[in-house]
């Protein structure tokens, strides 16, 4: 199933034609990333809004100082409490206290489950337009994809994430606890936690396009099938993902202490088109690597995936 | 000391004399100097022998004690501090059952203080005679009766040995494995004031109060450990049977601690003189005797090699505390400042101070981010040389004082080395000032009252009142009165203090005098009170608004101020549509004020402290309030949650789901 005829640099180039090529997909990810944020988002800026919309502090926060709000709102309830006492005059409400916490905790809560279920419903459709590649992007294909491999992906990522805390947890502790014995050992801990940290991520990325390569709903035999991809090919995938990393940081460089650093806080609508370009171009960066890793696995660049014939 | 995480009357008179004592002092081995030396109340010239394996201490001491008083001294009462740790029933260990001090106490490695002998001597036809000693109620305390008293103008002189056992670390002072941080570990005499000696049992939450005096001290231990103590190292002699002698001798101190490790690797730094702009010599132009103003600071820090990473870090903030409380308050007067270092598993003994030596600490303060704990720790243990060390309070009767005028210097101190947003985190994009530490832990608890003994605060009560909430209110001061105006009511009472032991009320007749105002709000409403504030705005209509000040009353303090609103003044500034501004002054006396502008364009908005110098205030979100809505930094707040929200869900989203 390999296609060993394809280097690191190929399969990041393939990766980024297919990217430049279908845009519709770099949007759909953008627009469903957005949507998700503005979903979480709705609620707290409304709170924020009733609370702090008529006071002149939200200048002060909308300038970026604003340890003193995140400390007044979570003190919050306990000063609400002390101002009940020798109070006669009813005060309009600032953050509402317990209300802000608990919309804090709200938003907390929302957020990996709109991080996961969106992208495992679309992940099938992206990779399966890129694995299809150079064919025209078809939008019944595209959500067929989605639909056929959400429930093996949202499998996916539940063991995904259980894995991880059970391979993450205890390496950082190891980390922490070699860096405190001593400090040198930093040198050596803290890449090895990246290293592996990069080899998880390209092997949950690689199970997901070898699934759609070889066209199965079987998350296990498609774990495998990566597994052994990635050990008979361990370079290769490093050469990608190193090219992959490489742009990520690339990006992050451009827009975090290039473009954003210098950008005045109150000039919302500006600060507003560099952010979501940034987020643009990160998002980019990763459908890159994922492209590039759907030109790894399949069985030649451009091959019709198997899952083809299931389609109608 | 430190929550976790706990200045010179500078010159005098000029003479012909002193000039000459200024260039034989820098001719001759200097030991320690001050302003205006006071006279030596308790002397102390101790050997002390430690054995490394058992931990113990052996020792002989001499106190010379003057009755500098009008009483005569019927006896002398003795501190045994370490008598706190010999078993679980003590004082100590019973108040401070969850305190962070006293945990770690270990019932298998206890500590305590046994004198085996007590004599009078230079006392005419008594030299010679035993001293009966009786302890007083946990041992903290020992009583020993006097064939005569003494008179006012005389002094005593009195032997003792005695042999004490250092606890595993624990609350200040102890060992673990072959370091030593040897603090509150030899008999020492209360101070005699007001016709009776002021010393405490050792209290869980206490500290220390002692006369000056001048003390030598010799101690003999294995070679191989590298020690640091209060004052300077005079001598160093290898004993040739496998242990060595160090003498330290330090003079016009308070207290003598000293640390030992064979680990310590020494680095130093020297800092240049520093003199108060304008002050470099007394009111009638008189240098100091002894060494002159602007004589230079050895900062000595004994590192451990497994933080070594943190040399420069707190040679950095050592020097940078120097310079600032040197020129904020008067000069460092000693030739030495020590810093020790401490193992991470005794860290009970660090983020302490002694006179010319503190201890440092690593445990917790995370290496590779811009976490500034560790500067935060030697800032503020430094910043007791000038208040404790010199301006030496009665740490158990008003510990608000040390730790309160402390704090508050290391707030200005970290604020002018790190920037006032950035003084405790800078990493990334997260920023926060050491203030805002401080305020939010004002915040989890504001009904404390600052004054009060260490006894009558409990837990984070006492971090409160002693650390918190003075450092908000002198800040709150500092902000009211103006910076040059503060610093100068700070300057005095340090040059009236040093070497003295002033109260709280001292410190209000220095600066009400100072400043020339009624301080009220401050001391009834703040030190004594408990009382809670809030500023706010609650009506903005076209052309009035209305002001209100709320807040608990005070359940304590003196007559005045129990069951008093808290009043702070302060301003509010009201903007006009049309852009122009008004700011009113406001007593706060009455809770609420309605403001009403006929002849003026509408009002837009208006704001109570719009410069934040009321620190203390519960809520600064609530001081202002606009009549439309504030859509432009609304949209800004919100672009950044949308953005960092979808930051979020890409890295959330990279780890479950793989888009």
């Amino acid at each position: 199933m390999s296609n060993p005829g394809v280097n690191s640099w190929d399969a990041f180039r393939s990766g980024l034609a297919r990217v430049v090529r279908y845009r519709w997909v770099w949007l759909i990810l953008f627009a469903v990333n957005v949507a998700s944020a503005l979903l979480l988002a709705a609620l707290p800026a409304l709170g924020l809004a009733a609370g702090l919309g008529h006071r002149p502090a939200i200048r002060q926060a909308a300038d970026g100082v604003d340890a003193w709000l995140v400390i007044e709102t979570l003190f919050s309830p306990l000063a609400d409490g002390m101002l009940g006492q020798g109070v006669s005059t009813p005060t309009p409400p600032v953050q509402g206290g317990a209300q802000a916490s608990m919309l804090v905790l709200a938003t907390a809560a929302a957020l990996p489950l709109l991080a996961w279920l969106p992208t495992a419903f679309v992940s099938g459709g992206v990779l399966l337009t890129y694995a299809e590649a150079p064919q025209r992007f078809r939008w019944r294909r595209f959500w067929w994809g989605c639909w056929y491999w959400f429930g093996a992906f949202l499998l996916l990522g539940i063991g995904q994430f259980v894995a991880s805390l059970a391979l993450f947890l205890p390496a950082l502790a190891a980390a922490i606890a070699a860096i405190a014995a001593a400090g040198w050992l930093a040198w050596i801990a803290v890449p090895g936690l990246v290293l592996l940290a990069v080899l998880w991520t390209a092997l949950m990325e690689c199970t997901r396009a070898t699934a759609i390569v070889r066209g199965t709903r079987n998350i296990v035999r498609a774990f495998a099938g990566a597994a052994g991809f990635i050990f008979r090919h361990l370079l290769v995938v490093a050469g990608l993902y190193g090219l992959a990393l490489l742009t990520l940081g690339l990006v992050h460089a451009l827009f975090r202490w290039g473009l954003m650093a210098h950008l005045p806080l109150d000039w919302w609508p500006l600060v507003l088109l560099v952010q979501q370009a940034f987020i643009l171009a990160r998002l980019g960066a990763r459908l890159v690597r994922l492209a590039g890793s759907v030109a790894l696995v399949a069985p030649g660049t451009g091959a019709q995936s198997s899952s083809s014939a299931a389609w109608r | 000391m430190t929550a976790q995480p706990r200045i010179s009357r500078v010159l005098t008179r000029l003479s012909l004399a002193s000039c000459i004592l200024l260039l034989a002092s820098c001719l001759l081995p200097p030991l320690q100097a001050h302003a205006a030396p006071p006279t030596p109340i308790a002397s102390y010239t101790i050997a002390v022998t430690l054995d490394a394996e058992t931990k113990t201490l052996t020792a002989h001491e001499v106190v010379t004690y003057t009755n500098t008083t009008a009483d005569p001294i019927p006896d002398l009462v003795f501190h045994l501090y370490l008598n706190a740790f010999r078993d679980s029933s003590s004082i100590f260990l019973t108040e401070g059952a969850a305190g962070s001090r006293s945990f770690g106490w270990d019932p298998e490695h206890p500590g305590w203080i046994q004198v085996t002998d007590i004599r009078l001597a230079g006392a005419g036809e008594y030299t010679g005679s035993p001293l009966a000693l009786e302890e007083i109620e946990d041992g903290t305390l020992a009583r020993a009766g006097l064939p005569k008293p003494i008179a006012p103008g005389e002094s005593v002189e009195v032997v003792l040995d005695f042999r004490a056992q250092l606890p595993r670390v624990v609350a200040r002072t102890g060992y673990t494995d072959d370091f030593f941080m040897v603090g509150q570990w030899f008999p020492k005499l209360g101070v005699w004031q007001q016709g009776a000696w002021n010393a405490h049992l050792f209290h869980a939450n206490a500290e220390f109060y002692a006369d000056f005096g001048t003390y030598d001290v010799t101690i003999t231990l294995p070679t191989g450990y590298v020690t640091g103590g209060t004052g300077l190292p005079l001598s160093k002699v290898d004993n040739g049977d496998g242990t060595q002698t160090v003498r330290y001798r330090a003079e016009n101190v308070i207290d003598f601690a000293w640390a030992a490790s064979p680990h310590f690797q020494e680095v130093s730094r020297q800092v240049d003189g520093i003199a108060p702009p304008g002050r470099g010599l007394g009111a009638d132009g008189i240098a100091p005797p002894g060494r002159g103003l602007g004589a230079a600071v050895e900062v000595v820090y004994l590192v451990l090699p497994e933080h070594a990473w943190t040399v420069e870090r707190a040679l950095d903030a050592a020097e940078a505390a120097v310079r600032h409380f040197g020129q904020w308050y008067g000069p460092y007067p000693y030739a030495r400042l020590t810093v020790v270092d401490v193992p991470d598993d005794g860290q009970g003994a660090g983020g302490m101070e002694y006179p010319t030596l503190v201890t440092a600490g690593t445990v917790g303060v995370p290496r590779l981010w811009g976490v500034r704990m560790l500067e935060v720790v030697v800032v503020h243990e430094v910043g007791h040389q000038w208040w404790q060390s010199m301006v030496a309070f009665n740490e158990a009767e008003e510990p608000w004082l040390d730790e309160g005028f402390t704090d508050y210097a290391t707030v200005r101190a970290m604020d002018a080395i790190y920037g006032p947003e950035t003084s405790l985190v800078q990493a990334g994009g997260l920023r926060m000032g050491y203030l805002d530490l401080r305020r939010a832990e004002y915040m989890s608890a504001p009904r404390v009252a600052m004054y009060g003994r260490a006894w009558d605060f409990q837990g984070l009560e006492y971090d409160i009142a002693a650390y918190s909430k003075p450092a908000l209110a002198l800040s709150t001061l500092e902000r009211m009165l103006g910076e040059e105006r503060m610093l100068e009511v700070m300057r005095t009472f340090f040059q009236r203090y040093q070497y003295a032991h002033p109260t709280t009320e001292d410190f209000r007749a220095v600066a009400e005098e100072t400043c020339g105002q009624d301080l009220a709000w401050f001391f009834d409403g703040l030190v004594y009170g408990d009382g809670t504030v809030n500023y706010t705005v609650v009506r903005v209509d076209e052309h009035q608004a209305t002001v209100a000040r709320q807040g608990a009353p005070s359940t304590t303090g003196r007559e005045a101020a129990s069951g008093q609103a808290l009043v702070i003044p302060t301003e509010v500034l009201v903007t006009f549509t049309d852009g122009s501004t008004v700011l009113e002054p406001w007593d706060g006396i009455q809770a609420e004020v309605t403001l009403s502008y006929p002849d003026r364009p509408p009002v837009r908005s208006a704001e109570v402290d719009p410069q934040r110098k009321v620190l203390v205030d519960l809520r600064w979100a609530d001081n202002g309030l606009s009549r439309t809505l504030e859509v432009s930094p609304w949209l800004a707040l919100v672009t950044r949650l949308l953005y960092n929200l979808q930051n979020a869900l890409l890295a959330l989203g990279g780890m479950v789901a793989g888009e």
